[in-house]
């Protein structure tokens, strides 16, 4: 009986032993492995320069190209016509009117207000063809806005009526239409005020959540958009080839090292240079003023999971791929796609459900809202987005082990 | 006779890998059928807010009367009658203790990005209307968001119109009625059309600069054909007529797609043909570019995507250009982005024909990236 469980214990601990053996050898061929990995990145020194200099680089570059917040202000050429001095026909009474009282205060709240550069003004009742002359200048770019006082304007009013004036925008270019607008609504708030034209609303604003002074809200706005793709690009475009380009791989697998192995090294040694790029990112990104609301330590980790996606995809694809050519045309279908439907150019509430949907799968998706909510709101790594990429970087790497563990190979 | 032979021998180059071919003709087929399929109509911002009336609060000021008769008015008008706002919700607070509270909601909601805005309606909000004294409307909004914060001033004035129409409060009121010139009609899909100017400039520089990005670093007989008396300088124009004339067929294919998927042009279609062509070929000059200047495929792959991001950032639709320091419009402007942009949108939107400064930027970018590409590859070692 004792000699029986002496024997079981015996042959107990020579299992755990070779266990032990197994797993050290198998960390050591691993350790062995990431060397050879490094001495592999090492061969091409343009690349590595590429990955890891340029992208803080890019950094440096943004932080010095944007200028001060408060040069931003850039006054809208406009021109004013106006048929406030034409006359009148009030259609009640039919009793003809020629009042001209607010032309000249509101020019003269135009002039005032440094949104607006009024480049002209016509006085309709003199110049028959000035709203033809204000559109070829609106046309030419030469103007961006027209604006126009109608004819009943200061007889509105006088009588107690609302006071219309009429604002031609050029609408071509989306990003400035609401700037359009803001410049003339300055105009009319100086007009109000000037001419104590009472009740009004007072309307007071406080921000939230704002960058405050001293830094630069275009290089922080900048910087929330760029950081997230930048790092999944350069993590994905480094890992498309890894597996795919590497010719002694099926040499390799004739020496005891494993499958599983080969690409527990490739992750490692490419998340030590994604380490790396987030860390160097990071302090370009701080030292050239960005405000972070946020901890660091959560800007880190949302960085890096957003690049360890964007390693996991750029892996999935080298594995999958049978000739370095389709690696790179599965780079570039990805890559356009995922960028596309991000969300940084489309908002995805104006995509339609089923797009909503796919576009919620890709990992920029949600690499961009949960930067954004770590460097302006202080938000919490912890969310849907970050899980969210745990999980699809889960799943493409399992999925590239099983792809890599079947595929075949001729020495 | 040369450069016939060496034509040639590209197309049949980018013939064998038909799957590359396959890819540059589909891709932008299939973002032209997502984009068109892309609906909304707003080019002005949506606000979602949610309201805190502190109304029914006692008014100490020079009220004779405590009232709260006009906050349900303005909370009802932000729920159901505002075309550019949404109501989350709404809270009635009637002491400090309360108005903390839903405050503290609201934070909540604004942090998360559930709110744009908290709109407060102060204790005598309904005294200051009834005396026709100018009320006043207090709001939190979300600063992280830029575009929110460039529209609020504007876009509070509607329900503002609404409420001074409704309590019949029009006396001095002044208000601007805007016209879109340029803007994209109703009955077109905006979204499309405004990002089309975007969009396809993207796809046409993506896929060609990836078609031409490997075709020098990736040639492995390149460097034997040097010992004919094939000259470098042949070699790269080769390449170049050869991937041109692929462009040209991939930029027709996209011309026909995006004409048949809503575009909505005011100007000719012609100088539309002609502008994507045009960015097409920058494209192909940058691909050869970074082609000759990458020792290897995963450096070339590398460098056409720092070459794509930068292109992006520095385009000016992503980041307003005007904020940027003089000196470096010159290097925006040997982006192709930040000229193929207002280049799509003078002809399409506007009906213009293109702006001959951005065209002499574009074409100039164009010759600057090839003159480059060839003198690297000139002084490029090459061993047989």
């Amino acid at each position: 009986m004792m000699k029986s469980k002496k024997r079981s214990l015996t042959l107990n601990f020579k299992k755990f032993n070779t266990i032990i053996t197994n797993l050290k050898n198998s960390i050591l061929r691993i350790i062995k492995q990431v060397k050879k990995e490094f001495q592999l990145l090492w061969t091409d020194k343009f690349n590595i320069l590429l990955a890891i200099v340029i992208p803080p680089l890019i950094i440096i570059m943004l932080g010095f190209t944007m200028t001060d917040d408060s040069k931003q202000i850039e006054s809208i050429p406009c021109m004013i016509v106006s048929y406030d001095s034409n006359t009148f026909i009030n259609e009640n009474d039919l009793v003809e009117s020629k009042l001209d009282h607010y032309t000249i205060p509101y020019v003269n709240a135009v002039n005032k207000s440094s949104m607006l550069d009024l480049v002209r003004f016509y006085n309709a009742t003199e110049e028959i063809y000035a709203m033809e002359q204000a559109r070829n200048a609106l046309i030419s770019g030469t103007v961006k806005i027209i604006l126009s006082l109608p004819v009943d304007f200061t007889e509105m009013l006088e009588w107690g009526l609302p006071g219309l004036i009429d604002c031609i925008l050029d609408a071509s270019s989306i990003q400035y239409i609401q700037q359009n607008l803001n410049a003339v609504y300055d105009s009319i708030k100086i007009f109000i005020n000037d001419t104590n034209l009472n009740p009004q609303f007072r309307v007071q604003g406080f921000e939230e959540f704002s960058v405050p002074e001293g830094y630069s809200s275009s290089f922080n706005s900048s910087i929330v958009m760029a950081l997230s793709f930048m790092v999944f690009g350069i993590a994905f475009v480094l890992s498309i080839l890894v597996i795919v380009q590497e010719k002694p791989i099926a040499r390799l697998l004739l020496t005891p090292v494993k499958r599983s192995e080969i690409l527990i090294s490739k992750y490692i040694a490419y998340v030590l240079v994604l380490l790396l790029q987030v860390t160097l990112l990071i302090i370009s990104s701080l030292s050239m003023g960005l405000y972070l609301t946020g901890t660091i330590i959560d800007l880190f980790i949302a960085l890096f999971i957003i690049g360890f996606s964007g390693l996991a995809l750029g892996v999935f694809i080298s594995s999958q791929s049978k000739t370095k050519t389709q690696a790179n045309q599965l780079f570039l279908a990805f890559y356009l796609i995922i960028i596309l439907l991000s969300g940084i150019f489309i908002p995805i509430e104006n995509m339609p459900s089923y797009l909503q949907f796919f576009a919620y799968i890709l990992p920029l998706s949600h690499g961009d809202p949960l930067i954004r909510g770590i460097i302006t709101k202080g938000q919490s790594i912890l969310g849907l987005h970050f899980f969210w990429l745990c999980s699809i970087s889960l799943i493409l790497l399992i999925v590239s082990f099983l792809i890599f563990k079947r595929r075949k190979y001729e020495v | 006779m040369y450069l016939g032979g060496l034509i040639r021998k590209e197309f049949g180059r980018i013939r064998s890998d038909k799957r590359t071919l396959v890819l540059l003709f589909v891709i932008p087929i299939i973002l032209i059928v997502v984009f068109g399929l892309t609906t909304g109509v707003g080019v002005t911002k949506f606000f979602t807010s949610a309201i805190i009336t502190r109304d029914d609060m006692p008014t100490y000021d020079d009220f004779p009367s405590n009232s709260s008769k006009y906050d349900d008015t303005f909370i009802s008008i932000m729920q159901y009658n505002t075309s550019s706002w949404d109501l989350y919700r709404y809270y009635n607070a009637t002491d400090s203790e309360e108005y903390d509270n839903a405050y503290q909601d609201c934070h909540d909601f604004l942090k998360n990005g559930d709110i744009d805005i908290i709109i407060i309606l102060p204790e005598n909000f309904s005294e200051s209307v009834e005396n026709k004294i100018n009320p006043v409307l207090i709001y939190y909004i979300d600063g992280s968001d830029s575009t929110a914060v460039a529209a609020i001033e504007v876009a509070i004035q509607e329900p503002i119109a609404l409420f001074r129409a409704e309590t019949d409060m029009i006396t001095n009121f002044t208000i601007m009625i805007p016209y879109l010139e340029f803007d994209v009609p109703f009955w077109e899909s905006a979204i499309l059309n405004y990002a089309i100017p975007f969009i396809l400039p993207i796809i046409i520089l993506g896929t060609t600069i990836n078609l031409t990005s490997l075709s020098i670093v990736s040639e492995d007989p390149l460097p034997r054909m040097l010992v004919t008396p094939t000259t470098k300088r042949e070699i790269i124009l080769s390449k170049l007529i050869a991937n041109s004339i692929i462009m040209l067929l991939q930029s027709t294919e996209i011309f026909f797609m995006i004409s048949f998927f809503g575009l909505y042009s005011l100007g000719s279609l012609f100088y539309f043909f002609l502008v994507l062509i045009m960015i097409g070929f920058s494209g192909i000059c940058i691909g050869l570019f970074i082609s000759a200047l990458s020792p290897t495929e995963q450096s070339a792959n590398q460098m056409y995507l720092i070459m794509f991001i930068v292109i992006i950032l520095f385009s000016g639709s992503v980041l307003p250009l005007n904020v940027t320091q003089p000196g470096v419009q010159i290097f925006i402007n040997l982006l192709p982005l930040s000229n193929a942009v207002p280049l799509i949108t003078d002809v399409t939107l506007k009906g213009l024909s293109p702006n001959l400064e951005s065209l002499f930027w574009l074409n100039l970018s164009s010759l600057i990236y090839i003159m480059l590409a060839y003198i690297i590859y000139m002084f490029k070692k090459l061993e047989v």
